[in-house]
């Protein structure tokens, strides 16, 4: 009996001592992040007594995978956030915003249209163009140092990632190597807490899952299935590839072979989550998209404005020039790597005609040498739902003017059938735009020709001009004046009820055309050209307003020295006014909003994602809170319980080591009494 | 639910760092006065503000051009208004030089009043602005408008008939000026005839219809000259330089002779075989300064060597006086009505702003009372839960043991 009583004491001293060490290992890592609350569970032997104790690792497995996707879901949000606000508080910040701008060179055009032959007026519209475009050129300067930051932080993300998966698969061999036996080696769950720290620290990363295998081991794999760490401990990498068709960074799985050899595996941007996955659907989904709508804005901004200054006249009675430099705009197709042919596409603005010029990206698609198709496309280059094909061939010199996408393309040597190109003609226009004008004197606020009515006229009518369109063909060469053969005089030779008989004369004195008659007296020089037969488009009309008689004649003339004319100015600051740029690439060519409106677009854009963004991450936060809450109260230490747990250890160890000094005297007691 | 030590000490700091965020947030809104502190905290309403801000900048601008426009029609109502008083001043020295009982030297003097206007007249068609730019110039400001030519005695515009127009609202635009060929030179024809020969038996002479002598002037030789002669048996014709025959009929001593628009009253003393010369100028409008330098002209040359056709000339400057002056209190009643238009565009362009900037700050402003007592709120749950975390941390069962 007393041999027994030894024996249940020695292993009850021993199971409390346990309790006592796996107590005060809980209460010394109560604050360390990754550990995991033990606990001693107290096996009955089958004979009756304490047979040994069992050191657990308090874990709910549901809920600590449901914090690692948690905690991507949070990182994700954040990292997304953390870029989205800049650019959110950068676009809506009075000082830098490109809107004031605008404003403040329509406003200096109304100054100089107030007295128009007035230089400084006009050296206060160079100075507010000026400042226009360099706003455009650091804004998308700003971008693009965005997307440069981007893609360091995501190389950076996935050398960490890398690391990551390398010890876990370490992690995994030394779990195996470690329970050969059984699973009461308390060293086996400082292995298991490690490898769950480094998951968690992946999931801030990446978004993945894990399968457990019954060798202990955990393989995990991404999103979209592809495995990242398997089970027997080898591992595979991610990287960030610059995408040579599409010149962008992109994710990328890369599977080593047996043999030696890698492939490559595109991840999708949606199925990456975590902060790699933030960063660049950032990219893709805000931060493109409003490089390209200020592109966009800032091509139809510099494309207005110039084809209207060249309606006009300038100080220098010249017809006027282009105002901005959109040259450098021009943009180079990336072939896809299954082209066939050695041909080089480039887009440029079509200048005088680029209404519908789309802040999306496009694809060029060469159905022969000479035919192409052309269509918009999506961040990740997939024609866009809706989005017109354009079709069309090349002339002789490998051009084509594409109207309905505002843009002309080039394709030089030669492509074969089947031959694919993505152009961003959005992309970088608004760094590239530029001031071409440095004389106050080239802003042309006149109009070009003038008009007048003869004083000896009888009737009761005067002249206006009707319209002003882009110079063409009737004036010369030095753009300073009108050709002899112009239109310069229309007199009416008899009027019979609401019938007028006209005559035109030109510059030179000379009838052109013959008299014609018409009931119309609106747009007199292209009736008159169009009755004889002469294929001009006239670059200037007329109206006859009101009832004029027989004899009465009025005179078109060059504006020379009209300075004091401000109608093409009027129209200049108009511009402001009106629709001009196209709302989607997918929707209708025409243009539907006004520069203001467009910029208030891109900034709501940015603004409304912003805040949806925020109000994920604020519930995916609460969401993550409670997941937290749930696991810590199962893994996680509570001091006041340690401390009581020490007691009531203590005083089971006090308790069994009474059981021995009693069998000690019982056994005492029996030698004593044999004698 | 079993709750472990660090998820305690985590929910203390994280309820600490959200009210201090709270607070940091309603502090910037007090500060920077607007409840949008980006785009992200209302997107649709800061696309609302952004384009009502372009609406009031707009609005700005107009209001200048307004002022813009309001000097310069000023400025053209006065120098029109001085003008007019010019002229009536010529008007009532004209009458008073029909006075027959003025002699020669006093109608020099008259005359010489009417220099003194003619340069007056001059000046003004002539007013330059600020910047030195000519007003009643049309698009061509930088060049004299009104120009004197030695050689024919006379004054042209040489400018065209352009406007520029102000813009006082998106579509609302008002010339701010007048042409001169608009203003000074739309007067009626003149007769212009020069007696070569016979002048002595030319009693009077007038246009009975300017527009058939227009019409039948074709600048031609034939046409510039033409002969009045009283052929034996008493009967009169006048032929042209050509020798055809422009009317005729019988002769009586002292009628009216009329051709093509013309009338003239000879003198009882024409009889047979007498002739008169003359040569026919075009009949074209003048302008008023010339109008007036030709009756100068004719006032000083009204002495006794010179006939006395003076008194045509001030018939037929009457009636170009009163044009004058019709035309230039017609312009300014054109500049009237543009100042009652720009006057009452100003005040609905004021009500507009007013309307534009209330629903901006309806939108954006913060509204005090709110945002203070959130503050205060704030302020308060914030040093609550510093307090609670302060006590709670301190219990420990530890502590007893």
């Amino acid at each position: 009996m007393s041999f027994d009583l030894l024996q249940l004491g020695k292993n009850g001293i021993l199971a409390h001592q346990r309790s006592l060490q796996t107590t005060s290992q809980n209460i010394n890592n109560a604050n360390t992040p990754s550990y995991v609350r033990e606990r001693t569970e107290y096996l009955e032997s089958s004979y009756g007594g304490l047979e040994r104790v069992r050191v657990q690792r308090m874990i709910d497995e549901f809920a600590n995978r449901q914090l690692r996707t948690d905690i991507s879901k949070v990182s994700y949000y954040e990292a997304n956030l953390q870029q989205a606000e800049q650019l959110d508080t950068l676009l809506g910040d009075s000082t830098t915003n490109v809107a004031s701008s605008i404003e403040s060179f329509f406003n200096s055009m109304q100054d100089a249209n107030n007295d128009p032959g007035s230089v400084t007026a006009r050296q206060l519209i160079l100075a507010e163009a000026d400042a226009m475009v360099t706003k455009f050129n650091d804004f998308s300067g700003y971008l693009d140092e965005q997307k440069s930051i981007i893609n360091e932080r995501v190389k950076l993300s996935t050398d960490r990632i890398n690391s990551i998966a390398e010890n876990i698969g370490n992690l995994n061999e030394r779990i195996f190597a470690s329970q050969g036996g059984s699973d009461a080696n308390g060293d086996t769950n400082a292995l298991l807490n490690q490898r769950d720290e480094e998951l968690r620290k992946l999931a801030e990363l990446i978004e993945f899952n894990v399968v457990k295998h019954e060798t202990g081991a955990l393989s995990v794999n991404l999103k979209n299935g592809q495995p990242l760490v398997l089970e027997d401990g080898r591992f595979n990498s991610v990287a960030a590839k610059n995408n040579p068709n599409t010149e962008r960074l992109e994710f990328v799985l890369e599977k080593e072979h047996g043999s030696g050899s890698k492939s490559e595996f595109l991840v999708p941007v949606g199925d990456i989550g975590g902060e790699v996955g933030g960063y660049m659907e950032y990219r893709d989904e805000i931060l493109m998209p409003t490089q390209r709508r200020m592109g966009q804005l800032a091509v139809r901004i510099a494309d207005s404005l110039n084809t209207q200054n060249q309606k006009g006249m300038d100080l220098d009675n010249q017809l006027g020039r282009k105002l901005f430099d959109l040259t450098q705009t021009s943009a180079q197709g990336l072939g896809y790597d299954e082209n066939t042919g050695n041909a080089t596409v480039t887009m440029n603005v079509l200048e005088g005609n680029s209404e519908s010029f789309p802040s999306e990206n496009l694809q060029v698609t060469m159905t022969s040498a000479t035919d192409y198709e052309v269509v918009a496309v999506d961040a990740t280059g997939k024609p866009l739902q809706g989005a017109e094909v354009v079709t069309g061939t090349l002339d002789g010199a490998g051009n084509a003017d594409i109207v309905r996408y505002g843009v002309s393309l080039n394709v030089a040597n030669t492509a074969n059938a089947g031959d694919k190109f993505l152009v961003k003609p959005a992309e970088s226009a608004a760094s590239e735009i530029s001031l071409s004008v440095r004389r106050p004197e080239d802003i042309a606020l006149a109009s070009p020709v003038r008009v007048s009515d003869n004083p000896d006229n009888e009737g009761a009518a005067s002249v206006e001009i009707s319209q002003i369109n882009t110079p063409d063909e009737l004036y010369n060469a030095t753009n300073d004046g009108l050709i002899g053969t112009a239109p310069a005089e229309i007199e009416v030779v008899s009027v019979t009820g609401n019938n007028y008989e006209l005559r035109m004369l030109d510059q030179n004195g000379n009838q052109i055309g013959t008299n014609y008659t018409t009931t119309d007296l609106n747009n007199v020089i292209q009736q008159v050209y169009d009755n004889a037969g002469i294929g001009i488009d006239a670059d200037y009309d007329i109206n006859i307003v009101g009832e004029p008689e027989a004899g009465d004649n009025y005179r078109i003339e060059y504006n020379l020295n009209g300075f004091d004319d401000n109608s093409n100015g009027q129209e200049l600051s108009d511009l402001q006014r009106q629709q001009l740029v196209r709302r989607d690439g997918a929707e209708d060519f025409e243009p539907t909003m006004t520069f203001n409106e467009s910029y208030g677009r891109l900034v709501s854009d940015v603004g409304s994602k912003v805040s949806q963004n925020r109000v994920l991450r604020d519930s995916a936060v609460a969401v993550k809170a409670q997941t937290e809450a749930l696991y810590e109260s199962q893994s996680g230490v509570n001091l006041e319980e340690e401390a009581a747990n020490l007691i009531q250890y203590q005083q089971a160890y006090t308790a069994s080591a009474r059981i021995i000094t009693t069998s000690q005297t019982i056994f005492d007691t029996l030698l004593r009494s044999l004698g | 639910m079993r709750l472990s030590t660090s998820l305690f000490y985590q929910r203390a700091q994280d309820s600490l760092t959200t009210s201090q965020s709270r607070l940091d947030k309603v502090q910037l809104q007090l500060t920077k006065q607007t409840r949008i502190l980006s785009p992200a905290d209302d997107p649709i309403g800061n696309s609302q503000v952004l384009a009502l801000d372009e609406k009031l900048a707009q609005n700005a601008q107009f209001d200048r051009n307004s002022t813009t426009l309001e000097n310069n029609l000023r400025r053209e109502e006065s120098v029109l208004s001085n003008m007019v008083d010019f002229v009536q001043k010529a008007r009532t020295l004209a009458v008073n030089a029909g006075n027959g009982s003025l002699s020669a030297e006093n109608r020099e003097a008259v005359a010489l009043e009417l220099r003194n206007i003619e340069q007056a007249l001059f000046d003004f068609t002539n007013s330059q602005d600020e910047a030195g730019e000519y007003i009643f110039a049309g698009y061509q400001n930088r060049i004299q408008p009104m120009e004197y030519d030695q050689g024919t005695e006379s004054y042209s515009y040489r400018s065209d008939d352009g406007q520029r127009e102000i813009q006082l609202s998106p579509s609302l635009y008002l010339p701010a000026g007048d042409p001169g060929s608009k203003v000074f030179s739309n007067l009626s024809k003149r007769l212009d005839l020069e007696f070569t020969a016979g002048q002595g038996f030319v009693e009077e002479y007038r246009a009975t219809n300017i527009d058939d002598l227009d019409a039948y002037w074709d600048g031609t030789p034939n046409t510039a000259s033409a002969t009045i002669e009283i052929t034996a048996g008493n009967n009169y014709q006048v032929v042209d330089a050509g020798g055809t025959t422009l009317a005729s009929g019988a002769y009586t001593p002292g009628m009216e002779i009329e051709f093509e628009g013309v009338a003239v009253k000879t003198s009882e003393s024409m009889g047979v075989g007498d002739q008169i010369d003359l040569n026919i100028g075009e009949p074209v409008s003048r302008n008023i300064l010339t109008q007036i330098g030709d009756l100068a002209d004719s006032l000083e040359n009204s002495g006794p060597e010179g006939k006395n056709f003076f008194r045509q000339e001030i018939a037929s400057s009457l009636t170009a006086f009163d044009d004058a002056i019709s035309s230039l209190t017609d312009t300014q009643a054109k500049i009237g009505a543009r100042l009652n238009v720009l006057e009452s565009s100003r005040l609905s362009n004021a009500d507009i702003e007013i309307v534009n900037k209330k629903a901006r700050s309806d939108i954006s402003d913060v509204d005090y009372s709110t945002a203070v007592t959130d503050l205060i709120k704030n302020e308060t749950i914030y040093s609550a839960a510093q307090q609670v975390f302060s006590r709670v941390s301190r219990l420990s069962l530890f502590d007893y043991l």
